[in-house]
């Protein structure tokens, strides 16, 4: 599976299971949070990406951190 | 008068009348006369061609290894000095277009005469040869043996006439547009002259598409193609899970030299050395993203820490003690695919059964 800040472009190169990230210069963080916070969402996109690997797909798909 | 071309033909075991898929193993044979489409072939050639030699091989057989099974047959069709090389049609047939696009493969090669072949966009052979060799689009249904087989010798006409091109730079490097005659593009760019000025056909061509009339682009679309999902995980608790990025993370000092744009080599990095709890270790070739925010914690770009936690807490089976990583910067779609073969062997090798890919 991939997360990317550029779900669109993941999908246009051929990935199948795409989990949207935060943003480009923190894909899977958010430097607004506090400290603590921002490890929770690190947590949480670990937990979807996971998720989606267990997932069965059947064609490409472009997921959102719930 | 001309001399009579030297055509030889490449058919499977089925087109060949011996048997369907149970003679699908036998080896190569040689026929020194044309043999089941090739009678059609002949036909369509008439007086200027003479189908000399038919070689036919199983489609299992040749499906075993395509690259040296072409070898061999190469080798027996090689006495025959042809002018011209037909493969198939294979259709939409799964091994048979492969087998089909090797032969002709090694043929141009080898003898540099043109070397065609037909098969349906659906056939894997399209996206292993298409580079490779002359591939005619076709349907899926042998009924169309006949026409397929003449728009095969019409392009083969063409290659064979090599009409000099004056717009050419080298005028004798003449390529059949893969457009007038209907077949996969080889992706081969030649220079030419042209009247105009590039600012001038740019402006015709956006013009024609703004006004949605049809145009050819000078500009290939690279060739993305489309991969089958893999199966699900059934048990994450047991599962060796291995980060990949492409976000540009390197050890300090970037020992291996990866560049920060148009990126051709990929680099793996034990876990523990360049991510070590707390960081400090790493640094970015990416001119692509501001790296500010990553290189002040690398959990920003690929979720290292929580993944140690779940491995301890064996949520996962294990976390792959290494880390794959390159820079995806303005890349070359070619020396991608390299590249993600490449990792994807040694993914295979480590055991690793699922893969979090990272991008920026």
């Amino acid at each position: 599976m991939q997360i990317t800040a550029l779900p669109e472009v993941a999908k246009m190169v051929g990935a199948n299971r795409i989990l949207r990230g935060t943003n480009i210069t923190y894909v899977v963080g958010n430097k607004n949070l506090p400290k603590e916070e921002e490890q929770k969402l690190n947590q949480r996109y670990l937990e979807k990406a996971l998720a989606l690997l267990q997932t069965p797909v059947e064609e490409q798909t472009i997921f959102a951190l719930d | 008068m001309l001399q009579k071309l030297r055509v030889v033909h490449y058919i499977n075991q089925f087109f060949a009348g011996i048997g369907g898929e149970e003679y699908a193993d036998v080896g190569f044979a040689l026929h020194e006369k044309p043999v089941g489409p090739g009678v059609a072939l002949q036909r369509e050639l008439g007086e200027r061609g003479e189908v000399v030699a038919t070689l036919v091989c199983g489609d299992n057989f040749f499906a075993g290894d395509f690259e040296k099974n072409a070898e061999e047959g190469f080798r027996m069709i090689e006495q025959f000095k042809p002018d011209l090389f037909i493969a198939g049609p294979a259709f939409a047939a799964g091994r048979y277009g492969p087998s089909c696009g090797a032969m002709c493969k090694i043929v141009s090669e080898r003898l540099g005469i043109p070397a065609i072949t037909a098969m349906n966009e659906e056939n894997p052979g399209v996206e292993m040869y298409s580079q490779y060799a002359y591939i005619v689009k076709c349907g899926v249904n042998s009924k169309e043996m006949t026409s397929v087989i003449k728009k095969m010798i019409r392009l083969a006409d063409a290659l064979l006439e090599n009409k000099p091109d004056p717009r050419l730079v080298a005028p004798n490097d003449c390529i059949p547009s893969p457009y007038e005659y209907d077949y996969y593009t080889r992706n081969l760019i030649k220079n030419v002259f042209t009247e105009e000025t590039t600012a001038e056909r740019s402006i015709d061509l956006l013009l024609k598409k703004i006004r949605k009339e049809p145009f050819e682009s000078d500009v290939l679309k690279p060739p993305f193609g489309r991969v089958k999902p893999g199966e699900p995980i059934k048990d994450i608790t047991k599962a060796k899970i291995a980060f990949v990025t492409d976000g540009g993370i390197v050890p300090t000092g970037n020992p291996d030299r990866i560049p920060s744009r148009m990126c051709t080599i990929w680099k793996e990095y034990e876990l523990d050395k360049l991510c070590p709890q707390g960081g400090g270790q790493h640094e970015v070739s990416h001119r692509g993203y501001n790296n500010y925010e990553v290189l002040m914690d690398y959990n920003r770009l690929m979720p290292i820490d929580p993944a140690r936690e779940f491995e301890k807490e064996g949520r996962i089976g294990k976390l792959n003690p290494t880390l794959f990583t390159t820079c995806g910067n303005v890349s070359i779609v070619k020396k991608s695919k390299i590249m993600g073969n490449e990792i994807a062997k040694v993914l295979v090798d480590e055991h690793v059964d699922a893969v979090i890919l990272t991008s920026a």
